[in-house]
């Protein structure tokens, strides 16, 4: 996994580039150094930077302690496509460097690492690395020396290094599409990692029989994963999570029969752990569904002081209410609901129309506004899912449906 | 299609920084949606699942299993066959292509102005009987006077207009005869009443052609005052016969694992039309000045026009198909603005857009308001929508009672109508499903579906008594239009049903009570002749209600352009106020019941008449 350089070297060579005061030579030679840095920086503003190179060769070659002009040299063979070239200019600038922490030699060091990764040095690589990335500021160069350590770390099967820096990089820069990819890979790798080893400890192990159900479903293969289930109860009746899982599954068939097996799963689940809030939730929902309001209310109710935090049984709730025509008793529900689940439409929906009756026009415009949003971005989202399952033949069937 | 929820120990992990509102729930429910569809082969249908909320499937299912008669209350008798009508909506068997699906509007028009309602069905054939040049035949039947009708279609000349899919009435010429517009796949066809029996295709010369879209629902109305009534025109789907979708091929082509026809998801809407009259029997074509030209070529159904906000001005409401209504509230002068949202009348009580098609109109609570119900897709209710004023509508399909004796069936045709003439308007709606597979499927879902009768409990609740008004509305049918108007100038409403599949049904209430009613007839003068939009306030004691003559409505239909009043026991009408689409207001007062008024603007009642009771009469 290793990223694209996406970055320029006039950012780094930029950086570091008016620094020629910092000669170790003396007399003409310090004459003859300052004129080569400046013809360098000459070409350098004119964006030859190959003609730059030998003018900074001719300068390290009268002071080679000078880390501005070791580093710049680094930089521009690195971008010109000469990483082993780089590499001993680099460390250059780096062992000559003041101070430890040097600003601005992060990136040098980021660089170095990259360098010595093009040229199969990986050890020292992933160590400079490592250095580098929690010492950089900016962002764009963070994130694609950050990718480049997470695909060393991928390389080696050091998954759990990875994730740490794929956490770093999360943070810094959430909607980056590379980095989402690098997550979702990532994750991925180490649940086929664990999947592995714990088919390899237990195979025969209510766990194993879980994760597997868990594979199926997340394959489209329901019943598969209802069997799993299944497995891992005859296993182990007392699985955590097992008879709610199993429910979650069961519970979407339209099949009344497996609908009705799905509540005694629930139950299970609840006879396993009396405040399993989400099998009150659904136990809640269902006795909704079949007419029983007294009871489903008493189970939102329950399920909203087992988990003030959940957003889904508040709503739930707050719909209850509405019905019994508590509306009062309601708003304050769905105006927890939004603040928990800000992405939920319906809550949105519920809440403007509850203030629109009150009168409460701009804080119904507000909310109608937020559900106009979430709604568009659902529903570009569910789009996008639907584009995901369909095969490329079906995708052009239905390109030649369009009239 | 089933809703589901994601294991949550499967785990979405919550995203920082600018995707902070994309909760990790929110991912959650894509999530489960994505997986659900993966595993079951579900795709999109029209509308949005809405399950039946608490409470309401126990009364479902008491009411479903309620039989026996309903007290002071009429049956609903199937006369079809007495009245002589012989016509027969040509179909496709498999109807592999969504426009075989949506034909079937009814139309009830007194073209000969003799006081007695004719009908006229529109007609359509299938694909494959148009890629070998077969037309079907519409058919226009004169009201005999004796519970019969005459086919005079040849006569008429409206036999073959187009690939019809319903039928509207209004007076594009102001000359007092009754014009007929029908919506075709492939644009509108407006006929002009010569007043002589006979009838001319005007499409042209009144500047209409230009409309070559998938017209369905259609609905005249005079939005600026000037006297002559304009046009609207929504339009459905992109489609066409040259490049026809296959048959259950992509995603939006399945339903309930079985091969069906594709759409409307998955197919291109058709923007909408607002043609304003140009006073000489002309249109114009004003459809993006005014604001009511559907960019979003959303899939339009039905129109009709009112004034939801009793502000004087007519606003215009607009079914989409999946996709959330139009409610263009109007400003007098020609500017539109969608309100549907804010207004409550968009999407259902969760946010979620619905499968809107069919239309009725009424003031069933007597609040001096207009409200509205919607019909929809089997895995939807159909929806009420209770008029608070202001442009401020309630979602009461559940505490009405509508929502639970409507879900499972798909509704095209809706009206409200006073079966009994007490004075309380009842709910009548006509079902069937979109796909005759869906027989195959092993579920309780059949292609045939029966109608639906809700009756107004007069405390803003309906029951339903599908089950207890006779056995002709528990038969099973693929209907579509609907229409309903005193065919036999009794007092009492029939309805006429236009099926998709086979001959039509006409049903016509008997038994009940003897109740009273009152039924005018309005001419404007000043306003456009038909007097569209105009409306009637009656009072009897302390029964008021609201009628309005409509344009359009139910589904692609036409109801009798007369407004009819039910009154109990009531035997005068203290009062009844006509406000005219122009402001003015007119004010009878003291008239006996069980006669048909006809009220000219400006001068009052200028023709009353007592039923003409025939021994002929079903």
């Amino acid at each position: 996994m290793i990223a694209k350089l996406g970055i320029a070297c006039a950012g780094f060579v930029l950086l570091l580039g008016a620094a020629s005061c910092l000669s170790q030579a003396t007399g003409d030679k310090q004459e003859e150094f300052a004129a080569h840095i400046q013809k360098a920086d000459g070409y350098l503003r004119d964006k030859q930077p190959a003609l730059a190179i030998p003018e900074f060769q001719a300068a390290v070659a009268i002071d080679p302690e000078n880390v501005d002009a070791q580093a710049n040299l680094g930089v521009l063979l690195f971008f010109q496509g000469k990483a082993a070239d780089s590499i001993p200019h680099f460390r250059a600038a780096l062992a000559a460097r003041k101070e430890e922490r040097q600003p601005g030699l992060a990136k040098i060091q980021g660089l170095l690492g990259m360098a010595e990764s093009r040229t199969l040095d990986f050890a020292d690589a992933r160590k400079d690395m490592e250095a580098a990335f929690p010492a950089l500021q900016e962002r764009r160069f963070q994130v694609q020396l950050g990718l480049e350590l997470v695909g060393l770390y991928t390389q080696s099967g050091d998954l759990e290094k990875a994730a740490l820096v794929i956490a770093q990089l999360r943070k810094a820069d959430p909607d980056n599409a590379e980095v989402l990819y690098a997550a979702y890979r990532t994750y991925s790798d180490l649940a086929g990692e664990s999947m592995l080893a714990l088919s390899l400890a237990a195979p025969d192990s209510a766990q194993m029989h879980q994760l597997l159900a868990h594979e199926d479903t997340r394959q489209g293969n329901t019943n598969g994963a209802i069997a799993q289930y299944r497995k891992a109860i005859a296993v182990d009746p007392h699985l955590p999570g097992v008879h709610f899982e199993l429910a979650e599954l069961l519970q979407t068939s339209t099949d009344e029969t497996i609908k009705k097996e799905a509540e005694q799963e629930y139950h299970a689940a609840l006879r396993e752990n009396a405040q399993d809030e989400k099998s009150i939730l659904r136990l809640a929902e269902i006795d909704g569904r079949k007419g029983n309001i007294e009871q489903s209310y008493k189970e939102y109710t329950k399920a909203v002081e087992l988990q003030p935090a959940d957003a889904e049984a508040k709503l739930g709730l707050a719909k209850t209410l509405i019905e019994m025509n508590q509306a009062d008793k309601a708003l304050p529900l769905l105006e927890d609901t939004v603040q928990l689940e800000p992405t939920n439409a319906t809550a949105h929906y519920r809440l403007a129309t509850l203030y629109r009756k009150m009168g409460r026009v701009d804080d119904a415009k507000r909310e109608m506004d937020f559900y106009k949003k979430f709604k568009e971005m659902k529903e570009k989202l569910l789009a996008l899912y639907k584009e995901l399952q369909v095969q490329p033949k079906e995708i052009r069937a239905d390109e030649q449906d369009q009239p | 299609m089933q809703t589901s929820r994601i294991n949550p120990r499967i785990g979405v992990r919550r995203i920082a920084g600018a995707s902070k509102m994309l909760t990790a729930a929110f991912l959650r429910s894509c999530i489960a949606v994505f997986i659900l569809c993966m595993s079951t082969g579900a795709t999109a249908q029209m509308g949005t699942p809405t399950p039946l909320p608490p409470a309401e499937r126990k009364k479902a299912e008491a009411e479903s299993k309620a039989t026996g008669a309903l007290a002071n209350y009429p049956h609903l008798v199937d006369i079809t066959d007495s009245t002589g009508i012989h016509f027969e909506h040509l179909s496709s068997p498999a109807a592999k292509f969504i426009a075989e699906s949506m034909s079937g509007g009814v139309a009830l028009i007194d073209y000969d102005r003799d006081g007695w309602p004719d009908i006229y069905f529109t007609n359509a054939q299938s694909v494959e009987m148009a890629l070998h040049g077969v037309k079907a035949r519409s058919a226009l039947f004169h009201n005999n006077h004796d519970g019969t009708f005459t086919d005079v279609t040849e006569k008429a000349g409206v036999g073959y207009p187009c690939w019809a899919m319903g039928a509207v009435v209004g007076d594009y010429n102001n000359d007092g005869w009754p014009d007929l517009l029908v919506t075709c796949l492939g644009g509108v066809v407006l006929y002009r009443n010569n007043g002589d029996g006979t009838f001319t295709d005007v499409t042209k010369a009144s500047g209409l052609a230009g409309d070559s879209g998938w017209a369905t629902g259609a609905a005249f109305g005079d939005y600026d005052g000037d006297g002559w009534a304009d046009l609207f025109i929504s339009h459905y789907v992109d489609f066409h016969l040259d490049n026809l979708p296959v048959f259950g091929s992509g995603k939006s082509c399945k339903y309930l694992g079985l091969d069906v026809q594709c759409g409307p998801r998955g197919l291109k809407g058709s923007p909408d039309n607002l043609y304003h009259s140009n006073g000489d029997g002309t249109f114009t074509d004003v459809s993006k000045q005014s604001g009511v030209d559907d960019p979003e070529r959303r899939y339009g159904l039905t129109a009709i026009w009112s004034d939801f906000d009793n502000d004087g001005k007519l606003d215009l409401f607009v079914t989409n198909d999946g996709q959330a209504n139009y409610l263009y509230q109007g400003d007098g002068a020609g500017k539109f603005v969608d309100v549907a949202l804010t207004s409550g009348v968009a999407a259902n009580e969760d946010g979620f857009e619905q499968a809107n098609m069919g239309v009725a109109l009424g003031d069933y609570l007597h609040t001096g308001r207009m409200s509205l119900v919607l019909s929809h897709f089997d895995n939807e209710y159909a929806a009420l929508y209770r008029n608070e004023g202001g442009m401020n509508f309630t979602d009461a399909s559940i505490v009405s009672g509508i929502a639970r004796g409507t879900q499972g069936y798909v509704g095209w045709g809706d009206a409200f109508v006073d079966f009994a003439n007490d004075g309380w308007e009842d709910f009548f709606l006509v079902n069937g499903h979109v796909y005759p597979q869906v027989d195959s499927a092993h579920t309780a879902t059949r292609y045939l579906e029966p109608k639906l009768l809700f009756v107004n409990q007069q405390d803003g609740t309906f029951r339903n008594a599908s089950n207890l008004a006779g056995e002709a509305i528990q038969i099973r049918q693929v209907s579509r239009g609907l229409a309903v108007g005193d065919l036999f100038n009794d007092g009492k409403m029939e309805a006429v049903i236009e099926n998709l599949v086979g001959k039509p049904m006409i049903l016509r209430p008997e038994g009940g009570p003897q109740n009273h009613w009152v039924s005018f007839q309005l001419e404007g003068v000043k306003s456009n002749r038909l007097a569209l939009n105009a409306r009637v306030r009656a009072t009897a004691g302390d029964l008021v209600q609201l009628g309005e003559v409509l344009s359009g409505g139910s589904y692609l239909s036409q109801h009798d352009l007369r407004i009819h009043f039910g009154l109990g026991r009531h035997e005068r009408l203290d009062q009844a106020e006509v406000l005219w689409p122009d402001g003015k207001k007119e004010m009878l007062t003291n008239l006996p019941t069980d006669r048909f008024y006809v009220v000219r603007e400006g001068q009052g009642v200028v023709s009353s008449k007592l039923p003409e009771h025939s021994g002929k009469l079903p």
